[in-house]
């Protein structure tokens, strides 16, 4: 007894104090789950799935754009500092274009089929002096254009903006198109999402060594530097570029004026334990003799690198006190020579770092979420402009001083006319055409910043859209920044991520995710020293850590501090829900570090989830019903401060419940949705959360290689190369993501009634049987669209290429029969390899005297028709043939050639479940197993692809699917779904498939079809949505015989294209070697690849060679054909043997024994 | 010389009007000022093969026939 009421005794206390809470939860309103999930669609209708593209460059356009002209608004002449041209305004006009000088209007579909670039002009309004000397007017210019501008599709300057779809569709733009990329030449162009470090932190880490760095990346719109604060030995050092070696810390204090130890020893805070680790730092100083700011100016003075260009000011001042004021930790501002928010800046650094010395867990991640940027499309065009913008300048500048500085001028003086346009159009051009950004004024040198925007399917463009690519090099070892990191729920998908190499390092954004934009810094300060932030200017060292308050620090910058920092935050937080200030401020209090951080800056994510008072939602029926009534939108939620965005740091000083129901009395927020976590590529998946999670990472790469819709305009498109699905199906068990991102509408894939059992024998390793009558009636069937172009050549001499009405009698009339009498084939007809497309013939001579472009005769050109080749025994069509100019004014013809492929045996298929496989072989209906009720299945899928993988996710698709089929409804099946209703749980659909008849657990009775006899086993049947994937057989089968060979080494040529050899490399050959099959090493690597015949010497043992005429072999070092063996050897080796001659190296071959011996001559 | 063909026509990207071309025509629709145009499709009677792959192909058509 005695233990049991021991037991007891501590229940009845917990139980007591339940019915305090009791109490309260009485009192407290009664919690009913709200239906949240139609938010989420209104969320996507403001917002679309590519804001973040769209936000940073509407950002640059109206904003941006006018800084940067803002700062660099003037052209000085250097000769004459009168003459000026001044920029006043910017602004980005309609996308248009001028051709022979007439301006044409621009659209996106346009510029996609013509090659041209959709871009708008830069229009500038500018004040200028004209003439010189006595004769000065100022004139004023409006709307000149200073260049083109490449626009995003659907940002505010796109003319699909604000569009409805209606008018997109006049357009010829598909209105499920995100947007997002730019058109460039006619290829669209994304900028991938750039991750970095966040710049102007500070950031603890650790070095290879051990040492605890403080490091902090500053970036100004003038300066861009990293400063770095080291702890070695148990002392302080400065690591700046400009400087030689690192410099002690207290060196730099006195250099900045702070002379005094004890006040150092103050500002880092007077715990005796940060003073003890201080000390070595100040001893060190001390020992150096250094105590006043003169002799620590004089000390950093012999350690600046010596730069080959000095600025001219340095001789005054020092260039000591220069670096300290614009280059070390250049985001602190100095005025006037105050240097004091430096100090208390570098003491905060130095006081992090004590921290993390005592405590390990102040160190900070580099990985974490929060402490990283997003870079966007534009930041970086911005970033290119800026450098354009100045070479522009410079270059204006010097033209003007060049002119000017001329003796005599003829005509009146115009400084306007010195604009260059081209510049900054063909700067932007060919930055985002190549995706190298050189920038050198910012010291950027990146290479792959743009990418094609992938085609393939639907989801692979909007996969592409939210893609990241990574900071660092794919090489580092370390796997830090690999594995998932739990700051980045709800932000960063954690399924979308490639395999391999660049596995967890390149990411991709949730549904919900935000990317922030810059925000404009000065209102909110003032707000901060308005709630009572106490101004650092008027803080002593002592005050600044005094227990009772916190550090105040705005986007980087420490404002001062404040003392009752919650109260702060509340008021912060209170403003921003009322819509005050900007709803991406964050506002997020470090207990740790007993700080507030503020941030207004751009590329931090955030995504929005409603707001809880005291765990109760302050979402309410009423408002959802408002919402669906339509009185009410997403922004309105925002307005109202039921909904707020928080970024990952301010995160942490929220308590986010999952659901509604789940809420307690600290909660201060609740999920929108659970399924968001997910990205778009992951949304697709049912049942995600019943995976083995690497099988929906497989299913994301997958699902951007399945072929479907590509978008409403697919048929309209002149892409170079189109996979379509001739009928592509929606999904019969969907997710709600899938119909929010319009998967429904672009599916990818087909519903195909899937048996799990093993026949034939040809469905061992993942392949699938498939039925023959279900491939008849259009299974898997698709459309494959190739581009061929011809251009109609221009050349120099005044001569042009010409096309001509194809000879129908001549000997190549067999290849001419698709010709119209325009020399170009006809859409329609069918094309076979080797048919002529276009009968063109080129001038032979291009260059030299002009000649009349008419008049030539026929004996001056050469035939350079175009031959079609493609598969043998494929029938193409040719499809669409479209004219017109490309830039050069000279016809541009474009083929789309059509081709239809049924599946065969070695195409690859995939479900939505990462289970991909190989069709192993077609087999007649009639033989194919079918169940009482005559359903005969599409396909058959070996059930031991289930154990390994455990993908119970596929048999609950297909289970859903059954029951979907027999009742006639679409089935759910969203991740983390069961408890909102969002995915049907089994018992459901099994109640569901018992109804209509069949057994709960899927499995019908199947009769053979080879025999008609039942199956022993029950047959696990039901509709499974199977995508087709772009890998077929078609396009990779290859073999050969004998065929071309390389004209250097006479070995057959390399890879499929070039109907190349199949190589037996070196793993083969070792192979071989170790079975001792040299008779066949011999055969594949000479006799079957370059043999030759070479004539050796046995004498000398060098190659001679063979006289025709005396019908003898030749030595022709010993001049003479006495010793003289004929030996067959591979040509390579005589390339080899040559080669080495060619430099002085004699190797001579010994015929007796079989050995080479190299000599050297 | 065989006798003069007529010219080929072709259709505007944009207003579907016909346009005919000679030789260092610029590429514009005459109408509209559109700068894509199209090749009509082919006046020639084409038969499509039914792709079904193998010799049953031959089989289906038949059936096809006899109805």
């Amino acid at each position: 007894m005695s233990p049991k009421q021991g037991e007891e005794h501590p229940k009845e206390r917990q139980y007591g104090s339940e019915q305090v809470l009791d109490k309260q939860n009485l009192a407290a309103p009664l919690k009913s789950a709200v239906d949240k999930f139609q938010l989420l669609p209104e969320f996507l209708k403001v917002r679309g799935l590519v804001k973040q593209h769209l936000d940073s460059f509407n950002y640059f356009v109206n904003t941006g754009i006018k800084k940067i002209v803002r700062a660099n608004d003037r052209i000085v002449s250097g000769i004459d500092p009168s003459i000026y041209l001044r920029f006043k305004d910017v602004r980005i006009g309609q996308p248009s274009v001028t051709m022979d000088g007439v301006s044409e209007k621009l659209n996106p579909h346009m510029c996609r089929l013509s090659d041209m670039t959709y871009a708008a002009p830069i229009l500038v309004n500018i004040e200028y002096i004209q003439g010189s000397h006595t004769e000065k007017t100022i004139m004023e210019k409006n709307d000149v254009v200073i260049g083109r501008m490449p626009i995003m599709l659907r940002s505010c300057c796109c003319v699909l903006y604000g569009k409805d779809e209606a008018e997109l569709s006049r357009l010829g733009e598909c209105p499920l198109d995100p947007g997002g990329y730019f058109v460039i030449k006619g290829t669209e162009k994304v900028i991938l999402i750039q991750e970095q470090l966040s710049k102007n932190r500070i950031i603890i880490d650790t070095d290879k060594k051990g040492n605890i760095n403080a490091s902090v990346t500053s970036s100004t719109e003038t300066v861009k530097s990293k400063t770095v604060i080291q702890m070695e030995k148990e002392k302080m050092y400065l690591l700046l570029n400009q400087f030689m070696k690192k410099i002690p810390i207290m060196i730099v204090m006195k250099a900045m004026g702070m002379e005094s130890d004890q006040e150092v020893v103050q500002m880092v805070g007077r715990d005796p334990r940060f003073s003890s680790l201080l000390l070595p730092s100040i001893e060190e100083c001390a020992s150096l003799d250094i105590y006043t700011q003169e002799k620590a100016l004089e000390y950093l003075e012999g350690k600046v690198k010596k730069s080959t260009f000095s600025a001219p000011s340095s001789d005054k001042e020092g260039r000591a006190l220069a670096i300290l004021r614009d280059v070390f930790l250049a985001n602190v501002p100095v005025h006037n020579n105050n240097f004091r928010p430096k100090c208390l800046y570098v003491a905060v650094m130095l006081r992090r770092m004590m921290e993390a010395m005592l405590n390990k867990d102040a160190m900070d991640d580099k990985d974490y979420v929060g402490n990283k940027r997003l870079e966007l499309s534009g930041q970086l065009v911005s970033l290119l402009f800026e450098d354009l913008f100045k070479t522009m300048i410079s270059e204006v500048k010097k033209t003007v001083d060049i002119i000017l500085s001329k003796p005599s001028r003829s005509s009146r003086f115009d400084l306007s006319q010195f604009i260059v346009r081209d510049s900054i159009t063909v700067g932007l051009e060919r930055t985002l055409s190549t995706g190298n950004f050189d920038v050198k004024r910012f010291k950027m040198h990146r290479k792959g910043m743009t990418q094609v925007l992938a085609r393939l399917s639907f989801i692979g463009t909007l996969g592409h859209m939210t893609r990241i690519s990574p900071q660092f090099e794919k090489s580092r070892k370390v796997s830090g920044p690999r594995a998932l990191q739990p700051s980045q729920w709800g932000m960063l998908c954690p399924c979308d991520t490639p395999e391999g190499e660049a596995c967890g390092l390149v990411k991709n954004l949730a549904l919900m995710t935000h990317v922030t934009t810059d925000e404009e810094e000065g209102p909110l300060i003032s707000l901060c020293y308005c709630l009572g932030v106490e101004d650092l200017e008027l803080l002593s060292g002592e005050e600044l850590h005094t227990p009772t308050s916190f550090l105040v620090i705005f986007n980087g910058l420490i404002l001062g501090k404040h003392r009752r920092p919650q109260r702060f935050a509340d008021a912060l937080r209170k403003l921003r829900r009322a819509g005050k200030i900007g709803e991406f401020v964050s506002v997020f209090v470090n207990e740790k570090q007993r700080c507030v951080y503020i941030a207004s800056d751009g590329g931090r994510v955030c995504r929005p989830l409603v707001i809880a008072d005291k765990g109760v939602s302050r979402i309410k029926q009423h408002h959802m019903k408002e919402l669906v009534d339509g009185v009410r939108t997403f922004n309105d939620f925002l307005r109202d401060g039921l909904i707020e965005y928080l970024d990952v740091n301010e995160e942490n000083n929220a308590l986010i419940a999952l659901y509604e129901g789940e809420a307690t009395l600290d909660t201060t927020h609740i999920e929108i949705e659970p399924f968001t976590i997910l990205g778009v590529c992951a949304g697709l998946i049912p049942y995600p959360h019943h995976n083995q999670s690497p099988r929906n990472t497989y299913q994301c790469a997958m699902g951007k290689q399945a072929m479907g819709n590509i978008a409403y305009n697919e048929l309209c498109r002149m892409d170079t190369l189109l996979y379509l699905l001739v009928y592509p199906q929606r999904p019969l068990l969907t997710t709600r993501t899938i119909e929010l991102v319009g998967y429904d509408k672009l599916g990818a894939g087909q519903n195909a009634t899937v048996a799990v059992m093993s026949y034939s024998g040809y469905d061992i390793e993942d392949a699938i049987v498939m039925n023959k009558s279900s491939l008849d009636r259009g299974f898997g069937r698709c459309i494959v669209m190739k581009k061929y172009s011809a251009i109609n050549q221009k050349y120099e001499n005044n001569t042009s290429d010409r096309i001509l009405r194809p000879d129908r009698t001549g000997p190549a009339a067999e290849r001419v029969q698709i010709l119209d009498d325009d020399g170009i084939a006809a859409p329609g007809e069918i094309i076979r390899p080797n048919d002529i497309y276009i009968n063109k013939e080129s001038p032979i001579e291009t260059r030299g005297t002009m000649v009349s472009s008419t008049g030539q005769s026929d004996s001056k050109y050469r035939p350079t028709r175009q031959t079609y080749k493609g598969p043998e025994g494929e029938t193409c069509v040719v499809d669409r043939v479209a004219l017109c100019s490309d830039k050069n004014n000279s016809l541009c013809i474009k083929f789309l050639i059509r081709h239809t492929r049924r599946p065969e045996v070695g195409d690859k298929f995939s479900s939505r479940h990462g289970q991909k496989g190989v069709c192993g072989t077609i087999i007649q209906q009639e033989d194919f197993p079918f169940s009482e009720r005559g359903i005969c299945p599409d396909l058959i899928m070996n059930p031991h692809g289930f154990p390994s993988r455990m993908t119970v996710g596929k048999m609950i698709e297909l289970l859903g699917g059954k029951a979907g089929v027999s009742c006639g409804r679409f089935h759910y099946g969203s991740a983390f779904g069961e408890p909102s209703g969002h995915a049907d749980k089994v018992e459901t659909i099994s109640e569901t498939l018992v109804r209509h008849g069949f057994s709960y657990s899927g499995k019908d009775l199947i009769y053979s079809g080879i025999s008609g006899c039942p199956l022993q086993a029950y047959i696990f049947m039901g509709p499974i949505y199977y995508q087709k994937l772009k890998h077929m057989v078609l396009d990779k089968m290859h073999a050969r015989g004998s065929g071309p060979r390389v004209m250097l080494t006479r070995q057959p040529t390399e890879g499929r294209a070039r109907n190349g050899g199949l190589r037996v490399g070196e793993m083969e050959r070792d192979c071989l070697i170790a079975y001792g099959a040299s008779m066949l090493i011999f055969e594949r690597l000479m006799i079957s690849s370059d043999p030759f015949e070479v004539q050796v010497c046995r004498v000398c043992g060098l190659l001679g060679y063979y006289n025709h005429k005396l019908k003898a072999g030749i030595c022709s070092t010993c001049k003479n054909g006495d010793n003289i063996s004929t030996m067959k050897l591979p040509y390579a080796c005589k390339l080899l043997i040559q080669a080495d001659m060619g430099s002085l190296l004699a190797l001579s071959l010994d015929t007796g024994t079989g050995l080479a011996c190299c000599t050297v001559n | 010389m065989d006798p003069q063909p007529e010219p080929v026509s072709y259709i505007c990207g944009d207003c579907g009007m016909e346009n005919t071309l000679k030789p260092g025509d610029v590429i514009q629709c005459r109408e509209c000022g559109y700068r894509i145009l199209y090749k009509k499709r082919t006046r020639r009677i084409v038969q499509y093969e039914g792709t079904l792959g193998d010799g049953w192909s031959g089989h289906v058509i038949a059936c096809v026939l006899k109805y």
